[in-house]
Parts: C-alpha cells; structure tokens; sequence
C-alpha cells in the first residue's frame, strides 16, 4: 500500500506514530542519562524541553502539510468506519494508560522521587499514545 | 471487522455507468477506502449506511446486501 493510497485520516496515524518514536526515543534516553548522572540537569531539562518543543512543531507541521496537499479530505467530517477504528484504538490505549498509571504508583512507593514518577508517567502516555495510533494503522491496514 | 454480509456493490457500481468507489463515497459521506473495505466484505456498514448505499443504486436493501450467517 503507497501513501499516497492511504486515507487521510491514516496518514495522520502514521505522522504522530513517527513523530512519537522519533522525538520520545531521544527524550527518555535523555531522561535515563540524567537518572545515571551521565548528564547533568541543567543540559538534560533544556533537551527535554527542546524535545518537547520539537514534537509539538513537528505535529503542527506535518499535519498543516497533510490538509494542505489533501484540502476535501481535511474538511471532511469522520465517518462511521473510521470513528469505530478510532474507538477501539482508544480502547486498548486505555488500558495501556491504566497498567502505567498503577506502574507509576508503584514506583513510587520504590523510589520516593518525584523525578521518577513523572518520568514513569509521561513513558505511559506515550506509549498509549503509540498503542491508539499503531492500532489505528493495523486497524486501517487489516481493512484495506 | 470482517463479516458475514455479502453485498453487490462492486456490480452495481459497473451497471451504474462504472461510477467510481470515490463518486459512491462522496454520495453516501464516507471516505474511499471505507466504500472498498464494504465492498470487500470486511466492514460491515450500519443499517443507516446500508440503506443510504441502497438509495443511490436505487435498489431495495436486500438487492445490495445479503446475510450469509446463521441464525
């Protein structure tokens, strides 16, 4: 299947799927880097801010980019198919949430560190955040 | 999402003056790819979508869709 054959609200899938791996990887290596002391906190904040701005810019972008080249499909509401493949991609994306968040619990009580915490936190956002897009791209995929 | 409700879509599309998968999915409000997954048996549309494919082709429900399950 070529892109270009992909519907749009696929492509849109497929953009925050890469944009998630290629901007989280950096930033959770970052984050380890910090934890072991291989990077000081000072360098380690401005990248993970730098990260954070990064993804949001390149959301923002790729999408604007997308509606641009395919102007209809942008304006055309969901339909049916489509929100129901959204809906179970939610679905499994919450119970990723929900493991993360007892996860995070859990760390807690085993390092008492804020840092931690929200390290752990923001891990379980994103991959249910990877979960909801990657099965909406199987889900689109399995249909095609 | 595959089903057991075969259609003529695909038939009825030739007969109507080979309209496009696209020309279809513009008339019912649906995106291409979900007129194809139809077609292809392996999205069931909802009676409301049914029946809007139905109108277009100016034929009854049972003309397009048919069950092939047990009940």
């Amino acid at each position: 299947m070529r892109f270009a054959d992909m519907s749009f609200r696929e492509k849109g899938a497929w953009i925050t799927c890469l944009a998630l791996v290629g901007v989280f990887t950096p930033f959770f290596w970052n984050s380890w880097q910090q934890f072991t002391g291989a990077r000081d906190r000072a360098t380690a904040i401005s990248t993970a801010f730098g990260l954070l701005a990064l993804f949001v810019v390149v959301e923002i972008v790729a999408h604007a980019v997308l509606a641009m080249l395919s102007p209809r499909e942008a304006r055309t509401p969901k339909d049916e198919r489509e929100r129901l493949i959204e809906m179970r991609a939610t679905f499994l994306a919450f119970q990723v949430l929900v493991v993360g968040a007892l996860l995070a619990v859990a760390v807690i009580h085993a390092t008492p560190s804020a840092w931690v915490m929200q390290q752990v936190v923001l891990f379980a956002i994103v991959v249910a955040e990877l979960v909801k897009f990657g099965t909406q791209i199987v889900l689109f995929r399995r249909d095609a | 999402m595959g089903c057991a409700i075969r259609n003529r879509i695909r038939e009825l599309r030739a007969a109507h003056g080979e309209m496009t998968q696209q020309a279809l999915a513009d008339r019912i409000g649906v995106t291409r790819q979900t007129v194809n997954a139809i077609e292809l048996g392996k999205y069931s549309p909802t009676l409301e979508m049914a029946f809007r494919i139905a109108a277009v082709f100016g034929a009854p429900l049972d003309a397009v869709f048919q069950f092939d399950g047990t009940v």
